[in-house]
């Protein structure tokens, strides 16, 4: 019965992404429906990583729209060239061209800019769009999206409706700087990407790392899985477990005894307060490594 | 397995967990394409019908009660919580119908799987044949797990909700309704925002859009618009934690929280019968020092002994914004104090919980203040609160 997408776990291993088993069955689930899937969750959890390694594991093209204050349909979605326009109507004026006629051919897809979401849905094979930190863009551009995302086409008035020849898979992220609408929600599949178990978070430093001593790697991740549990803040993410590993092999630190160890932590705490707490914590994060 | 899960929905619902049709919809045509082994059906219910992580907790509990465990997979998990093993109930493995080592027997047969699973195959089959017209489950979930949902207070509609004044509210239950202050303050933000937004659009500036056209060739090709300047206000905000008016501040700070955005700097104080200095975040709100709440509340002494650092600050860029009824225990309202601010200050805005038919009665000061300030902000109710609220500070934003 669940022979949709059998192989995708092992597929985003491949690709460098390892997913936990709840998040393996939420993408299947919005590739077999269709929905556009919306992932919260701490920053560094690896949000943003999951439409990389889907791209790479189904093979589709990538696409990435970032969001931010500001952003708006024209960047999002479609604009006119106009250089390339007045460029055209410059070099007609010689021609004796009437302007039914000229405006047709200025108006046509040749002077149009994709923008990320015209370009999904222009493009000839399934993509995998990943719309970045939606929470940053203002209310008024998550309205638009509802258009897009549940019909997968949109409205431009001077070509028509374009609508999509294969529905791309839709990933959103955010950090939950702000509440979404629930308007949005609802046309979303959900899933919450918290940090990871420790033996995931092991599988994924050796992943990445993959020179690191087995040893030395078990013990950085009971470290920073011991220092999440203080009171950051800022709480040290994936990546900060991934590139303190790298800075500890850079510096030749076999363990964490070493005194050297202490010194690179700045690759975990990203505030003075988180720094010095650690510096305080030291100790007992160091015996809860099981060095 | 149809009824069941309807009457899972309701169970959800009644527990203040949102559904929208389409979102039941979605995780109906969901379940035949992803089947019904336990973990996979309870992920992508999940993703289908819980749309916030805040309730995940609760869809979990409730699936336990509604999707329970075949039986022998039950004694084994208790088993393993009684040794301290190695908990399966982490979410990061997928749950095991049945025990690893005895795969020796197809999985159709297996005796773990006798549990709801085949139930559930079976119910799927029926309800392919017969349709829907059929009852094939009881509603009652006391025989099919042995427990009952507990019953939570009723939740639906918000809109006559956030219409009650304050009166109704039990300022007791203020944790409870923070989702629902979050929730205003969202909309609240957002109001400001596209107010904001209206209101700096000017007229069309001719010599930018002139010059604009030169470099397009002398045609019109975008309108440039004169632009307010931004302002950089500053907001400081006293707000009254006395008892009166408990919950009309706990809402009003959450408010203000999601407007921080919007000044160039803050400043919170909260009060009873002298000012404290507030940390106010959209997740918590702390004071800066300890803070009587059951003091007798006296806004003249609250004038009388703001910081001097403060008054010194108040300046033309700073918006004062005060919450509070007035009730002084007829100690002096020290209104002469309210004067000054009014003069060194862009304005000073009353937001004031009570209805103004009870202003000036019984320890009520509230009709010395009000002509001082430069608008007064009546706001009975959480929904006049922001609407009102959001339209008065969008002058000075």
């Amino acid at each position: 019965m669940d022979a949709a997408y059998p192989e995708l776990e092992s597929r985003l291993a491949a690709a460098g992404y390892l997913a936990s088993a709840s998040l393996a069955t939420v993408l299947r689930l919005a590739l077999v429906l269709g929905r556009p899937l919306l992932v919260e969750g701490p920053a560094g959890a690896g949000k943003t990583e999951i439409a990389r390694a889907l791209s790479l594991a189904l093979g589709r093209p990538f696409l990435r729209l970032q969001c931010y204050e500001g952003l708006d349909e024209s960047k999002a979605l479609y604009e006119w060239n106009y250089h390339k326009q007045l460029l055209r109507l410059q070099a007609d004026q010689g021609r004796n061209a009437s302007w039914q006629e000229t405006q047709h051919e200025i108006f046509s897809p040749e002077y149009l800019l994709d923008r990320p979401l015209l370009k999904a849905l222009r493009s000839s094979q399934p993509t995998v769009l990943l719309i970045d930190e939606i929470d940053k863009a203002e209310e008024e551009f998550e309205a638009f999206l509802l258009e897009f995302l549940a019909e997968f086409q949109v409205s431009i008035p001077e070509l028509g409706t374009i609508r999509a020849q294969h529905r791309p898979t839709v990933i959103l992220t955010s950090n939950r700087s702000r509440e979404l609408s629930d308007a949005l929600r609802r046309r979303c599949l959900y899933f919450f990407l918290d940090f990871p178990s420790r033996e995931r978070e092991e599988s994924i430093v050796r992943l990445k790392v993959p020179h690191l001593e087995a040893k030395l790697g078990a013990h950085i991740v009971r470290f920073v899985q011991a220092a999440r549990r203080l009171p950051f803040r800022k709480q040290p993410s994936v990546a900060e477990t991934i590139a303190w590993a790298e800075a500890l092999m850079a510096l030749g630190v076999t363990e964490l005894g070493d005194p050297r160890a202490k010194e690179t932590v700045t690759a975990l705490a990203k505030h003075e307060e988180d720094l010095s707490l650690v510096r305080q914590r030291w100790a007992s994060l160091l015996s809860a490594s099981g060095r | 397995m149809i009824q069941r899960l309807f009457s899972f929905v309701r169970a959800l619902r009644s527990h203040g967990i949102d559904l929208s049709p389409a979102e039941v919809l979605d995780a109906f045509n969901a379940i035949p394409v992803m089947g019904v082994e336990r973990f996979v059906l309870r992920e992508t219910l999940a993703a289908c019908m819980v749309k916030t992580a805040d309730d995940r907790s609760t869809f979990d509990a409730l699936f336990d009660q509604f999707f329970p465990l075949a039986p022998q997979q039950r004694r084994l998990r208790q088993k393993r919580h009684r040794k301290g093993g190695p908990s399966t109930g982490d979410g990061g493995q997928p749950k095991r119908i049945s025990p690893e080592p005895e795969s020796h027997t197809s999985p159709l047969q297996h005796p773990a799987r006798s549990g709801w699973q085949r139930h559930v195959r079976e119910l799927l089959r029926r309800y392919d044949a017969h349709g829907e017209s059929q009852t094939l489950y009881p509603a009652s979930l006391n025989r099919t797990t042995g427990q009952s949902v507990p019953e939570f207070g009723p939740c639906g509609n918000h809109k006559p909700f956030f219409q009650r004044p304050w009166t109704e509210f039990d300022p007791a239950d203020v944790e409870r309704l923070r989702p629902a202050m979050q929730k205003l303050a969202t909309t609240f933000h957002g109001r400001l925002a596209r107010r904001r937004k209206r209101a700096r659009r000017g007229a069309l500036h001719f010599r930018a859009t002139f010059r604009k056209a030169v470099s397009t060739g002398g045609l019109f090709v975008e309108p440039v618009f004169h632009r307010q300047r931004p302002r950089r206000p500053r907001l400081v905000a006293l707000c009254d934690l006395s008892h009166s008016v408990a919950t009309a501040s706990q809402f009003f700070l959450q408010l203000l929280a999601a407007a921080k955005p919007f000044f160039h700097r803050t400043q919170f104080f909260a009060f009873v019968d002298r000012p404290v200095e507030l940390e106010v975040e959209r997740d918590h709100v702390q004071p800066l020092a300890p803070l009587d709440v059951y003091a007798r509340s006296d806004f003249g002494n609250v004038l009388a002994t703001l910081p001097p650092e403060l008054l010194r600050s108040i300046d033309r860029d700073t918006v004062l914004l005060i919450l509070g009824d007035g009730r002084n225990n007829y100690r002096p309202p020290r209104a002469e104090i309210l004067t000054q601010l009014r003069h060194r200050s862009r304005a000073v805005l009353w937001v004031q919980p009570e209805d103004p038919t009870r202003w000036g009665t019984a320890d009520s000061a509230f009709l010395h203040y009000a002509p001082l300030c430069t608008l007064v902000v009546i706001a009975r109710s959480p929904e006049e609160l922001v609407v009102r609220l959001s339209r008065s500070l969008i002058r000075y934003v």
